[in-house]
């Protein structure tokens, strides 16, 4: 097979990295991104971007703490580099506090941030109703930056994306040798998985350019994430609920419960209300499969599921399913010599 | 009893202030006014970025490290306030950056979250061995100054446009106590050999990704002579000139050229910034703040003028500290003067 034919299916963060890594680790391999929506219109516009990992109950948390690593790192090279500021990349230094003490107080990737350490009781003063807390600097990517420097990547290294929507991979087939699903929250009709689930969030997007650090609730609900132009103000976490249409009762309740955490959010301006639904699963599924049909065999390769952790594991879980790429590559290599 | 404040800047805009409060309801004829030639946004306070950071070293001057941590504690206090905003006030976290390790400084237990750098946050900014990480603040004086005024004019302080050619100027008017925050140009009212420019220069550019500030340290070349970044609410503020005995008010491109230079090199990303302005300033630099009191004979009168200025390149950063030991020394001349039955409020 002298260039395989590879179609990634999906261009939020999980495809476009995907893809990326695929050109950076098969440079023979043609590959196209097929996807219904491109930034700004999806799931990874939405969210903050932040790189502070969500923990899946399913995966090894070795699994999880080198994915988070590889990404780590990567992005901790863009943003030392001149390009950071137009992939969207940079530091960003804050808080995570909590109510009460939690159980778990050094989390699997606090030797990974910069700088992980608890906050001392002059830091905790200006959050009252917060016991416990840790300080640390981490990277945030925003987008859509983040995703149009990677397309911009990916044209570099001829790359075709087109805005398509796949109903079924089986479509693809005849076209193309290998299929990545990076289809996040639509791998549920694509592949039919039954264990991904939506899991919505709203989010505010208001200009509050004093706002220098990010502040974290522990329990993942109120989150104030300074951007290049915005600031992220979250949130909610509704297992189950499909509906993108934005509710404004929630969009008090979360600017309400923001500003208990930074007063001066009440001088915040030009509110933007959004809506995400984050592809979520017990484990993220990147994984090998060959779908088969009246003889024909289609290779695919999964990378989703990611959650709430996307944007924290997605280099190394673009790498890994890369890497599965190469496998199949090298399998289809080795039964077409065979054939011969 | 009329007091006299020269200067519109942080210095003399702060302690007007904390005089009204502190004594307007004890002195029932109280009238402050304040003169100067050069109000806000044409003063040094409103060129400077407004972080908050005393010095490497005090000096020994633990007066001032005390009135440092009051401006510290003080500005703290005001963070969740709904004025923080309009005060130009917010939190923010940086670096400061050696070549070699140093001791800590004067200021460590006054911010929060003092630290020394990890080795990997080091690898960040390649040619710096050392570093600290903190918390501190930002007091925008393109905010605070507006903000201060607005407080003075609510309260009937009195505004003058014009240059003091002398305290007896003011004296021979009937004004009683003068505060002289004359900063810069306080040498044109009373000659000051000790006081001296220390002649900065910055650059103005959007670089909203930049959420840090980042102050290298040069310990050959002094404080502020060695390039710095620190963003503001509406820009990033380059910078890293400190040039003694330079009155030049002018841009220099030499200047420009190497803030320019060494910044991008601390940041690459920046080469992308939008340079949106530049501005050079004179620090009022003296081995230490004079804060003190005078008294000049005029004929049969004893006037009394407070000095309080000379505060180098860390204005912002102790002006609250000052203005209450200003308003302490005013205390003592009211209760000379008979106008007060004993000093006011706990003493610091």
């Amino acid at each position: 097979m002298a260039s395989p034919k590879v179609a990634v299916v999906g261009a939020g963060v999980i495809g476009l990295s995907t893809a990326l890594c695929i050109t950076e680790t098969c440079p023979s391999c043609s590959v196209t991104v097929l996807s219904d929506q491109f930034s700004p219109n999806t799931t990874s516009d939405v969210a903050a971007g932040m790189l502070i990992p969500h923990t899946y109950p399913d995966t090894p948390i070795h699994r999880q703490k080198q994915w988070f690593k590889e990404t780590f790192t990567y992005l901790f090279d863009i943003s030392n580099s001149a390009e950071a500021s137009e992939a969207g990349i940079h530091l960003i230094s804050g808080w995570q506090v909590f109510k009460s003490t939690p159980k778990e107080e050094l989390p699997f990737w606090s030797d990974i941030v910069l700088g992980f350490r608890p906050m001392s009781e002059a830091e905790l003063q200006k959050f009252p109703q917060h016991r416990f807390g840790q300080a640390f600097t981490t990277l945030k990517c925003d987008c859509p930056p983040y995703l149009l420097w990677l397309e911009k990547r990916l044209e570099a290294a001829g790359t075709q994306m087109y805005t398509r929507k796949v109903a079924d991979l089986w479509e693809l087939h005849s076209e193309y040798d290998i299929v990545v699903n990076c289809a996040g929250m639509g791998a549920h009709q694509l592949v039919g998985d039954k264990q991904l689930f939506p899991v919505r969030g709203q989010v505010l997007k208001v200009h509050a350019p004093w706002v220098k650090h990010f502040i974290r609730d522990g329990d993942g609900l109120t989150y104030i994430y300074p951007g290049i132009h915005r600031v992220t103000l979250g949130g909610t976490r509704e297992k189950g609920s499909w509906s993108l249409s934005p509710d404004p009762g929630t969009t008090r309740d979360i600017f309400d419960r923001c500003c208990s955490l930074e007063p001066s959010l009440q001088g915040a301006q030009d509110i933007e209300v959004k809506v995400g639904l984050r592809p979520s699963r017990q484990c993220v599924r990147v994984q090998r499969e060959v779908l088969s049909q009246g003889g024909v065999k289609l290779p695919v390769i999964h990378n989703y599921g990611h959650g709430a952790g996307g944007f924290s594991v997605h280099r190394g879980t673009a790498n890994e399913a890369a890497h599965l790429v190469g496998e199949c590559i090298s399998a289809m290599q080795g039964s077409s010599r065979a054939k011969i | 009893m009329r007091v006299a404040i020269i200067g519109a800047g942080v210095i003399g805009l702060s302690s007007a202030l904390c005089i009204h409060e502190q004594f307007h309801g004890l002195v029932p004829s109280l009238e402050l006014e304040v003169y100067a030639d050069h109000f806000t946004p044409h003063t040094t306070s409103d060129g400077a970025a407004g972080l908050w950071q005393p010095y490497l070293s005090d000096h020994g001057n633990l007066q001032e490290t005390l009135w440092n941590k009051e401006t510290f504690d003080y500005l703290l206090g005001h963070l969740h306030s709904p004025a923080a905003k309009e005060m130009g006030l917010f939190l923010i976290s940086g670096y400061n950056l050696f070549t070699e390790p140093v001791v800590d400084p004067s200021w460590k237990n006054i911010v929060l979250g003092f630290r020394n750098l990890t080795p990997k946050e080091l690898e960040l900014f390649p040619g710096y061995s050392y570093g600290w990480f903190n918390t501190a603040l930002m007091l925008e004086g393109r905010s605070y100054l507006p903000w201060l005024t607005n407080r003075l004019t609510q309260r009937g302080v009195k505004f003058f446009h014009k240059k003091v050619e002398s305290f007896q100027e003011l004296f021979s008017q009937g004004v009683d106590v003068v505060l002289n925050c004359s900063g810069m140009r306080a040498g044109d009212l009373q000659p000051d050999p000790e006081l001296q420019p220390g002649r900065g220069q910055i650059i103005k550019v959007l670089a909203p990704w930049v959420k840090h500030f980042i102050i290298t340290h040069n310990l050959k070349s002094g404080i502020y002579n060695s390039p710095y970044i620190i963003p503001g609410s509406e820009f990033t503020v380059l910078g890293g000139i400190y040039q003694h005995g330079n009155w030049s008010e002018e841009n220099s491109a030499k200047d420009h050229k190497s803030i320019w230079d060494s910044c991008c090199q601390l940041l690459p990303a920046l080469q992308k910034a939008k340079i949106v302005g530049e501005w050079s300033g004179l620090r009022p630099a003296r081995p230490r703040v004079r804060l003190e009191r005078e008294s000049i004979r005029l004929g049969s009168l004893q006037a009394e003028v407070i000095h309080n200025y000379g505060h180098g390149g860390f204005g912002i950063t102790i002006h609250w500290g000052c203005a209450m030991a200003a308003a302490r020394l005013f205390g003592t001349i009211l209760q000379e003067k008979k106008q007060l039955a004993s000093p006011p409020g706990p003493r610091l």
